[in-house]
C-alpha cells in the first residue's frame, strides 16, 4: 500500500494496533457549531492522500449551492481516540476546509485563525491562551429534552454531597486527561448546577481546537451521566451566567514571555500595555464574535461578576480585563467578556488581531481602575470616560460592521456571512413575544 | 448482623407493569428503585449503584444498546432485559449484556423471581472472584515491591536480607504506614534511572 509519508504510515499502523474502526472527521462552521463526517478506518489512507469532498452549501455560513463542492483535509496531529468507545473503537481528526482547486477555503474558521497566527509570528510573537470554560449540568425529561432543573444545589467550590455534579465533572476531567489535556482546575461554580474546568494554556490554534474538543467531551460525558450540559451563557435569570475567560500572553521567539518586564512598576512590558490598549480599543467591535448570541448579553449585566465596562484592573474583577498577579512566565491578561457559545477560532483571531493592532500602533491603555465598577453610578462612569460594552447583539453587530480591523481579522467572506447570520438571529429574536412581555403588558394595556 | 438488601432498579415505561414488578420484588425483600426513561436511569444508577437493573428494551431517551454499554462499561450495574418479543434486534441487545438473561413479557412472577435470584447469585460470585483476584494481585505486587526494596537497600548499604527487612519494618512503624509504601518510596529513591 502506498503512503504519502512516514508520519502517515505511523498513523495508519497506530490505528490498526488500537483497533480503531470509525474515524470522525471534524470541522467547525462559522457560527461555531461542530460538524462531522464519519469514515471507516480503512478509508483514511485515501482521505489523507486526497481529502474527502462534501457539500459546503449545507453548512451555515459556507457557500451557496452553485459553488458547493469543498473538501476536508485532516490534520494528522489532532488524531485522538475517544476513550469512552470500546466496540467499535472510534477516533477523530480535526480538518481544514479547502476549495476544489486546492486553495484553503477563506471561510474556514481554522484557516482564519491560522492567518492571524501567521501575522503574529511575522511580528515575532506566539499567542498563548489558557481558557476557563464554565457550563451548566441540567436534568432531562423522559424524552431527553433538557430542563432547567439542576443536578445539585451546590455553590462555589462546594464538595459532595452538595456537589452531585462532581462525579460527572470528575469523569469529564479524567476523559480529557486520557485525550491529552492537562487539567489545571475543576470545581463547582457559583450557581447551582454550574461547573468550571480549566486546562493548560497552549498556542492559539491548539487552544481553539481544545475548546471545541472540550465542549464535545463535556456534552458526551454529561449524557453518559443522564445529564444535559449546556454552554448557553445565561440559561437562568437571577444566577451567574457561564463565561469563557481567556488568559492571554505572547511569547518571544526564544519562548520567553513577551508581556514581562521586571523593570516596570507593574512588571509589564510595553508589548503588554500596547496589546492591552488594542484589546480595549477594539472591544466593542470584537464583542459580536466573543459574545455571539442574543442570550450572551443577558450575562453581561451588573452583579454577577461579568464585565460591562471597557476598563482594566490589576485586582478588580468587575472590568473587562484583569491582570492577574502572576509575573515572569505567568504574566498575562485575562479577558473576561467572552462566553463559551463563541466560535473559538474567530474569537481568538479577533482578539489577537485587536492586540496586534495595539502593538503596531503603540496604543497606550487608559489608567487602570481600582474600585468596583458595579458601585459606580452612570454619571461617575461618564465622567471617567469609561465606555460600555454593547448591551445587545444588535449594538455589537453595528460596532462589528464598522470595524476595518475585524474585517481584516476574519476576512471578507466570514465577515459578510457572520454578519448575515447574526442579524438573522437578531431579527428572529426581535419578532418574538416573550412571556415577560405578556406578564407585564397583557393586563396593563 | 442484618443482611444487606440487594438493590434493584426497575426501568419500565408502562406504569402498570412497573408497579407490578416493584411490588413483587419489594415483597421478596429487595430494595427497589424505579424510573421510566434512559436519562433518569443513568442518573439514578450512578447515585445508587444498584446490584441489578431490570431494563425494558423499549424505553425512551438514549438508544438502548448505548444505554447497556454505558451501564456495563462504567460498571454501574448488571442488566437483565425485559421485552415483549424476542427477535434479531433483541438478540443483539442481549449480546451486549454480561448476564445474557431476560424476562419475557407478559411477566410471570415466578419466572422473574428465578431469573432475578440466579442473576444476583451470579453477580455475587463474580464480585467475590474479582475481589479475590484483586487481593492476589495486590498481595503479589506488594511482595514484589518489598523484595525489590530489600535488594536495593542490601546493595546500597551492604546489608543482609534480614537487616534490610528490619529497616523497612522500622520505617513503616515510625511513619505509621504500611510496609509496601516504604518499599515503593525506597524503589523510587534508589532505583537506578534508565
Amino acid at each position: 500500500m502506498k503512503y504519502i509519508s512516514d508520519e502517515k504510515k505511523e498513523l495508519m499502523d497506530l490505528i490498526e494496533a488500537l483497533d480503531v474502526e470509525l474515524i470522525h472527521l471534524q470541522f467547525t462552521d462559522i457560527i461555531g457549531i461542530p460538524k462531522n463526517v464519519t469514515i471507516m478506518a480503512h478509508q483514511l489512507n485515501k482521505v489523507l492522500e486526497s481529502g474527502i469532498t462534501f457539500d459546503g452549501s449545507s453548512i451555515d455560513g459556507f457557500v451557496r449551492v452553485e459553488e458547493s463542492d469543498m473538501y476536508l483535509r485532516p490534520d494528522i496531529t489532532t488524531f485522538t481516540v475517544f476513550p469512552w468507545t470500546s466496540s467499535p473503537k472510534e477516533a477523530r481528526m480535526i480538518c481544514d476546509v479547502y476549495n476544489m482547486d486546492g486553495t484553503p477555503f477563506e471561510g474556514c474558521p481554522r484557516y482564519i485563525l491560522k492567518q492571524a497566527v501567521k501575522e503574529s509570528e511575522a511580528l515575532g510573537y506566539t499567542m498563548n491562551v489558557g481558557p476557563e470554560c464554565e457550563f451548566f449540568l441540567f436534568h432531562t425529561d423522559s424524552n431527553g429534552v433538557p430542563s432547567l432543573e439542576v443536578h445539585d444545589q451546590a455553590s462555589y467550590f462546594d464538595l459532595a454531597p452538595m456537589d452531585m455534579g462532581g462525579n460527572a465533572r470528575n469523569d469529564i476531567s479524567l476523559t480529557l486527561k486520557q485525550m491529552g489535556f492537562k487539567i489545571e482546575a475543576s470545581h463547582h461554580e457559583v450557581a447551582p448546577g454550574q461547573h468550571e474546568i480549566d486546562f493548560e494554556y497552549a498556542d492559539a490554534l491548539k487552544t481553539a481546537d481544545n475548546i471545541m474538543t472540550f465542549k464535545m467531551v463535556v456534552r458526551i460525558i454529561a449524557q453518559r451521566h443522564g445529564l444535559h450540559a449546556t454552554f448557553m451563557p445565561k440559561p437562568h435569570i437571577g444566577i451567574s451566567g457561564s463565561g469563557m475567560h481567556l488568559n492571554i500572553s505572547l511569547s518571544n521567539p526564544n519562548g520567553t514571555n513577551a508581556f514581562y518586564d521586571p523593570k516596570d512598576e507593574l512588571q509589564m512590558s510595553s508589548t503588554a500595555y500596547h496589546f492591552l490598549g488594542g484589546l480595549l480599543t477594539h472591544a466593542k467591535a470584537f464583542t459580536a464574535l466573543t459574545n455571539p448570541t442574543v442570550n450572551s448579553y443577558k450575562r453581561l449585566v451588573p452583579g454577577y461578576e461579568a464585565p460591562i465596562l471597557i476598563a482594566w484592573s490589576l485586582s478588580n474583577r468587575s472590568p473587562l480585563i484583569r491582570v492577574p498577579s502572576g509575573r515572569s512566565e505567568s504574566t498575562r491578561l485575562e479577558l473576561r467578556s467572552p462566553d463559551p457559545s463563541a466560535n473559538p477560532y474567530l474569537a481568538l483571531a479577533a482578539t489577537l488581531k485587536a492586540g496586534l493592532d495595539g502593538i503596531k500602533n503603540k496604543i497606550e491603555p487608559p489608567a487602570q481602575i481600582s474600585n468596583n465598577l458595579y458601585e459606580y453610578s452612570d454619571t461617575e462612569i461618564d465622567e471617567l470616560n469609561i465606555e460600555r460594552l454593547p448591551s445587545n447583539l444588535y449594538e455589537a453587530l453595528k460596532e462589528f460592521s464598522q470595524s476595518a480591523t475585524m474585517r481584516e481579522a476574519i476576512g471578507d467572506h466570514a465577515f459578510k456571512r457572520y454578519k448575515e447570520a447574526a442579524m438573522y438571529e437578531w431579527n428572529e429574536y426581535s419578532k418574538y413575544v416573550s412571556q415577560w412581555e405578556l406578564n407585564r403588558y397583557l393586563r396593563k394595556f | 448482623m442484618k443482611a444487606v438488601r440487594s438493590k434493584i432498579l426497575i426501568v419500565e415505561q408502562q406504569v402498570s407493569i412497573r408497579t407490578k414488578i416493584c411490588t413483587w420484588l419489594s415483597q421478596e425483600g429487595y430494595a427497589i428503585f424505579e424510573c421510566k426513561d434512559a436519562f433518569k436511569t443513568l442518573r439514578l444508577a450512578r447515585q445508587i449503584l444498584p446490584d441489578l437493573i431490570l431494563l425494558d428494551t423499549s424505553i425512551r431517551g438514549i438508544n438502548t444498546k448505548q444505554l447497556i454499554e454505558i451501564i456495563e462499561t462504567d460498571q454501574l450495574s448488571k442488566v437483565v432485559l425485559t421485552a415483549e418479543s424476542i427477535n434479531d434486534d433483541f438478540m443483539q441487545l442481549l449480546d451486549e449484556t454480561t448476564l445474557k438473561k431476560f424476562v419475557k413479557k407478559p411477566i410471570d412472577r415466578n419466572d422473574m423471581m428465578e431469573i432475578v435470584k440466579a442473576s444476583l447469585v451470579a453477580i455475587n460470585e463474580a464480585k467475590k472472584a474479582k475481589s479475590q483476584r484483586d487481593r492476589e494481585l495486590t498481595d503479589s505486587a506488594k511482595a514484589a515491591a518489598i523484595v525489590k526494596a530489600k535488594e536495593l537497600i542490601m546493595s546500597k548499604w551492604n546489608l543482609t536480607e534480614d537487616q534490610a527487612y528490619a529497616y523497612l519494618r522500622k520505617k513503616s512503624m515510625n511513619y505509621s504506614v504500611p510496609i509496601e509504601y516504604i518499599a515503593k518510596a525506597v524503589i523510587k529513591k534508589y532505583q537506578p534511572k534508565p
